[in-house]
């Protein structure tokens, strides 16, 4: 245990210049959230999820006959298969945007921490990127790591050139739709977190924003009128039409996948927008 | 002496509210108390040296920087201490410290090394890995003095810290402040609305009003005029009174009908009556009252 001298003691080191303002943002956030029990269970169960996907390629690349005869189906061990792998992590988007998000900026709201971030050289942008970042992490934590790594399970049981000539580009197309969906999420996130305060009020928030929440109202709508461009609004909806188009896999007929990526950089920008109009580096009562 | 603030024609307004009206300003180095009642315009005075509002007006430059196209650059050089409480949760005082320091650029190591150095400075040694939610007020504001000074800053602002601090927690507040400014060298802006907060700490003040600046002088000044500058006026020979005043070794201005004196190093007002007591009937005092205006005048003025 050092000893101090208890007068003050000038500081003789030099602050660093980081071309990445954020950086210790998302390194806070993430230590602070990561060695809690029930996040590690839970980054468990996401990997668990995809050592069955891995299984299953196994299975369909090694003894493809063999699982046709048994089950009586098989399914594409192609792209598609790595489009559902990855989409079935959305329950992990849901989960970990919820439990590591809403409090992210309210936390801060409420302890008026704003004010010591802007008192740093910190920027709106960096503050913003920084919280993203911490969501990010373990988004890509539970969908575009495990997933890539199947895809390289995949690419060393099968080492072929056919195989490989169908799945080269999936870690290209998954880290796009991965960035696509986790800005998303993580943005519409931060910028209701950024308008409430009360956890579960956030929470509830971010399901109905995001699109879930929206879906039968959205349906009832559709019926309704017969327009299928209301189903623009459901931004869950809207990633997996893109990530279906991206993948080579089967698309819904009612929209096209370019005016989903529209929708959802259109919901980016609006939640960008929402987000630096609510962080005030300065609150003004007036 | 060098000026580590300046403004020219600087304004703010929070939408119709123009808070700041056009100050002209060079805030020297060292500890300056920058002094006003409530809505004065000490926040947005200290906002706007952050860069946190944009300058639609005029023009500031902090520590050679430019507060409006710079702002990234002056924050790494200031260390704030803010007015309300700034917590944040989950955190003990080294972790918060320490990522205070990492915000501004110190790497991990050095900024969680430096933490304890701080905490300890500010009395919170034996508490550093306390939960922060069960501080008191008092401890809550040393914690916003321990990183405001992680990073050892050239400015540190102090935005009312002795907010709801008891009278002994008050004292070590001030004291660390003290130290920090007169010992170290460090240059401190402290604004409150309290006057003792400032004559126990600064050398030069700045008092606020409705946006404007009323007074600007040195604290020390005015402690060496308070009582020793009177004005005299009254009838007879006020000439010959004046020339046995010098003599006496008292400086001597002509005001208008009378004479301002300053007294003589180590003497007292007693001294002027001996004059008028050699002087005998050639002069008759109608007017004899304490000159110039002292700190407390100026925010009395500004208060009220």
């Amino acid at each position: 245990m050092p000893i101090y001298e208890q007068g003050y003691q000038r500081w003789n080191g030099e602050l660093q210049e980081r071309p990445l303002r954020w950086w210790p943002i998302v390194r806070q956030g993430v230590m602070q959230v990561l060695p809690q029990r029930k996040y590690l269970i839970l980054l468990g169960l996401a990997w668990i999820q995809k050592i069955f996907a891995g299984v299953a390629l196994y299975g369909r690349l090694k003894g493809g006959d063999l699982l046709e005869g048994v089950f009586g189906t098989t399914f594409d061990s192609g792209a598609p298969f790595f489009w559902a792998t990855l989409n079935d992590s959305m329950i992990w988007v849901v989960i970990f945007t919820i439990m590591v998000g809403s409090d992210l900026v309210a936390a801060d709201r409420r302890g008026k921490a704003l004010q010591l971030y802007f008192s740093k050289p910190i920027s709106r942008n960096d503050y913003v990127f920084g919280k993203l970042g911490v969501i990010a992490t373990f988004l890509a934590l539970t969908t575009w790591l495990p997933t890539l790594l199947v895809w390289l399970f995949a690419v060393a049981i099968q080492p072929t050139s056919a195989y490989f000539g169908e799945i080269w580009y999936v870690p290209f197309v998954m880290t796009v739709h991965s960035l696509l969906m986790i800005s998303t999420a993580g943005l519409f996130m931060l910028a209701v977190s950024a308008t409430a305060q009360r956890s579960v009020f956030i929470a509830v928030t971010w399901i109905v924003i995001f699109g879930y929440g929206f879906v039968p109202v959205i349906e009832l709508v559709k019926a309704i009128t017969n327009v299928e461009v209301w189903g623009l609004l459901n931004m869950a909806g809207n990633l997996e039409q893109v990530g279906a188009w991206w993948f080579g896999a089967e698309v819904d007929d009612g929209i096209h996948p370019a005016l989903s990526l529209i929708a959802l950089a259109g919901g980016l920008g609006g939640a960008y927008w929402w987000l630096r109009r609510k962080i005030e580096p300065v609150e003004v009562v007036l | 002496m060098e000026s580590i603030i300046e403004t020219r024609g600087l304004t703010q307004s929070y939408g119709p509210k123009t808070v700041l009206h056009g100050l002209d300003l060079q805030v020297p180095s060292g500890a300056v108390g920058l002094l006003g009642p409530n809505g004065a315009g000490k926040s947005t005075f200290l906002r706007s040296i952050l860069g946190l509002l944009p300058v639609p007006e005029g023009a500031c430059r902090v520590l050679g920087h430019d507060a409006h196209g710079e702002a990234l650059a002056i924050r790494r050089q200031i260390g704030l201490v803010p007015e309300s409480d700034c917590l944040i949760p989950g955190m003990n005082a080294v972790e918060m410290t320490t990522y205070a320091g990492e915000l501004v650029g110190m790497g991990h190591a050095d900024a969680k090394e430096r933490a304890h150095q701080v905490l300890y400075y500010v009395g919170l040694g034996e508490a550093r890995y306390r939960e922060l939610e069960g501080y008191s007020q008092g401890m809550k504001q040393r914690l916003k003095l321990a990183q405001a000074l992680v990073h050892d800053p050239d400015l540190l602002l102090l935005d009312e810290p002795t907010n709801g601090m008891d009278p002994p927690g008050r004292e070590q507040m001030l004291e660390l402040v003290r130290e920090v400014s007169r010992d170290k060298g460090m240059n401190v802006i402290l604004s409150t609305h309290l006057l003792p907060d400032v004559e126990q700490t600064c050398d030069h003040v700045i008092v606020l009003k409705e946006g404007r600046v009323v007074e600007e002088r040195s604290v020390e000044r005015q402690l060496i005029d308070a009582g020793r500058v009177y004005d005299l006026r009254g009838r007879g020979e006020l000439d010959a009174l004046a020339d046995a005043l010098r003599a006496a070794g008292h400086e001597v201005e002509t005001i208008q009908d009378g004479l301002r004196v300053q007294i003589a190093p180590d003497q007292g007002s007693d001294a002027i009556f001996m004059v008028l007591r050699d002087l005998g009937e050639r002069v008759q005092i109608r007017h004899f009252l304490e000159a110039g205006r002292t700190l407390q005048d100026s925010f009395v003025e500004a208060v009220s």
